[in-house]
């Protein structure tokens, strides 16, 4: 029943025959005595409206399930009651559920989730749940398949039954999580390496993270598996037809599927297509995969600082400062040290220019690690880098002098090279 | 409402005064005046008999000044409750509001301030 015709069943905005008028201003009265705990008969217009809100809710729960117009307002209230009794035994069960799962995520926010359900069902334990059942005071903000519920107006449900709602749809998205539950752990470490971030702390829903790891397999290797174990090649998705793809995708699904998890699956249906469209030329830079092909340049630790100091010494008195820095063994930060504070800006023209593209790779991290994040697959665009500084302007017309090969190759350097120390 | 008046009116009579259906009138729109500038609901309408029976105790009222100061006190009382929880009853209130008047007889913003902070202090 949608949000209009529900309201019709207000009994705030009911047409009450004359004895219901005077039975529901007296619960009126008995509840604000109760909300009170019997100590005024008087409280704030806020709290009034909460009463209200909360009888009508009440009542329209027996309303929906009894049609039952004519009978007196306590006795439909205390139907209403029984019923959200009901629910919050279906409730209790499905909160079980959720909080077993709990070992499928590594997300704080699943646990975050998992105490505003249970601060919710725990208050309908207490004396004061009447003023509660209609109420949800916490956003539920761990997005589900389709976003948060708030972008969904809450599903047009409030209370009991939004809860019901949200949890009815986070189980079904667990259950699709457990079918690639062994491979999770390798999942959770490539999306770490891949994102080089920590996954506890993303605002992100598991579910479609999967889904899209699944169908990206599905279209790449025809493997039911959430887990790229290399590097993707990007002709394979090329010249796909998502659409007709993503309908025979569906279809698989149905087979190793129950129907409700495939029916709830398929309302990301257009979303999918979307997204495979977007990531048809670069699917290194959305699909999760380990990424062994990446080369660690190991910093090793044998330059004292003596040493440093005297190839200072040696490079302050030097005519050709420049070939000097070339030709020295320092290593990576060194040289990012004295290229910023020693080199003037020609000498660090010069020098982007001379040295290999590995070595101006590594410059480039260093310089922009915010490019860094998230952008695995990282394009070079000079326009993307900020122009205030002399780093920047000597690169630029670094990058201008190379041609279309050379800035390929230091793309994919870019790509695959990552200091560790 | 002629019940009400009457009920108010016996025990009324024993401190010399009564109080007009008009009057009584003039009250429970001070009642409304009241709730509506607190941002407050009242759902009990007797306690305006409440607060007309306690305060005619007082020796500060009248048969002359009996209307003015009982909605000076209506629009006090209100403006006390919607300062407190719940956990302070609508009684606690008034029997402190009457003994704070009664001590000092005066009717004004220092009196809802006094009875506040001395129930805060119990």
């Amino acid at each position: 029943m949608n949000q209009i015709k529900s309201s019709h069943l207000l009994i705030s905005k009911a047409k009450l025959n004359h004895k219901q008028k005077i039975q529901y201003h007296n619960m009126i009265k008995k509840l604000i005595l109760q909300f009170n705990h019997e100590n005024s008969s008087s409280l704030s217009k806020r709290n009034y409206q909460r009463i209200i809100c909360s009888i009508d809710y009440i009542c329209l729960q027996s309303f929906l399930l009894h049609h039952n117009y004519q009978d007196s307002i306590q006795n439909i209230f205390n139907e209403g009651l029984s019923v959200l009794e009901i629910k919050k035994d279906e409730a209790l069960t499905k909160y079980q559920k959720l909080v077993q799962d709990s070992y499928l995520y590594r997300l704080s926010q699943y646990n975050e989730i998992l105490q505003q359900l249970h601060e919710y069902l725990y208050a309908l334990n207490t004396p004061f749940r009447i003023f509660r059942y209609a109420f949800v005071h916490h956003d539920l903000d761990y997005p589900l398949l389709d976003g948060l519920p708030l972008y969904h107006d809450m599903y047009h449900k409030k209370g009991l039954d939004l809860v019901n709602e949200y949890m009815d749809r986070l189980i079904l998205e667990n259950q699709f999580i457990h079918y690639f539950e062994h491979e999770l752990d390798d999942f959770y470490d490539h999306f770490e390496h891949f994102m080089q971030c920590s996954y506890s702390d993303l605002q992100i829903n598991l579910c479609e993270t999967v889904l899209i790891q699944f169908a990206g397999n599905y279209f790449i290797n025809q493997k039911l598996s959430i887990l790229f174990e290399d590097e993707i090649d990007s002709s394979l998705l090329n010249h796909l037809d998502y659409v007709k793809k993503t309908d025979e995708f569906y279809q698989t699904m149905q087979q190793i599927f129950p129907l409700d998890i495939v029916h709830y699956l398929s309302k990301n249906k257009n979303q999918l297509i979307l997204k495979f469209t977007q990531m048809k030329n670069n699917p290194n830079a959305f699909l999760i995969h380990s990424q062994r092909s990446k080369v660690n340049v190991i910093l090793q630790d044998d330059h004292t600082f003596s040493s440093f100091e005297k190839f200072l010494d040696e490079f302050s008195h030097s005519d050709c400062r420049v070939q000097l820095l070339l030709q020295s063994s320092l290593n990576i930060y060194e040289i990012s040290e004295i290229f910023q504070n020693d080199l003037t800006y020609e000498e660090k023209i010069n020098y982007l220019q001379d040295i290999p593209l590995s070595q101006l790779a590594l410059l480039i991290q260093l310089n922009y690690p915010e490019l860094f994040i998230f952008h695995q697959q990282f394009s070079l665009n000079i326009h993307e880098f900020d122009h205030n500084d002399e780093f920047s302007a000597a690169l630029q017309i670094t990058l201008e002098a190379k041609n279309k090969y050379q800035i390929k190759q230091l793309e994919y350097l870019l790509n695959h090279l990552e200091i560790k120390k | 409402m002629n019940s009400i008046i009457t009920q108010i009116n016996q025990q009324l009579t024993i401190h010399g005064y009564q109080i007009s259906k008009e009057d009584f009138n003039k009250l429970k729109q001070e009642l409304h005046h009241a709730v509506l500038h607190f941002n407050w609901v009242e759902s009990d309408l007797s306690i305006l008999n409440k607060i007309i029976t306690k305060f005619s105790e007082s020796s500060y009222l009248n048969q002359n000044n009996y209307l003015f100061l009982l909605q000076g006190i209506i629009f006090c009382y209100y403006g006390i409750r919607s300062h407190l929880s719940s956990s302070y009853s609508d009684e606690i209130i008034l029997t402190e509001l009457f003994n704070q008047f009664n001590s000092h007889g005066e009717l004004n913003t220092e009196l809802a301030y006094t009875t506040i902070q001395s129930l805060k202090r119990r």
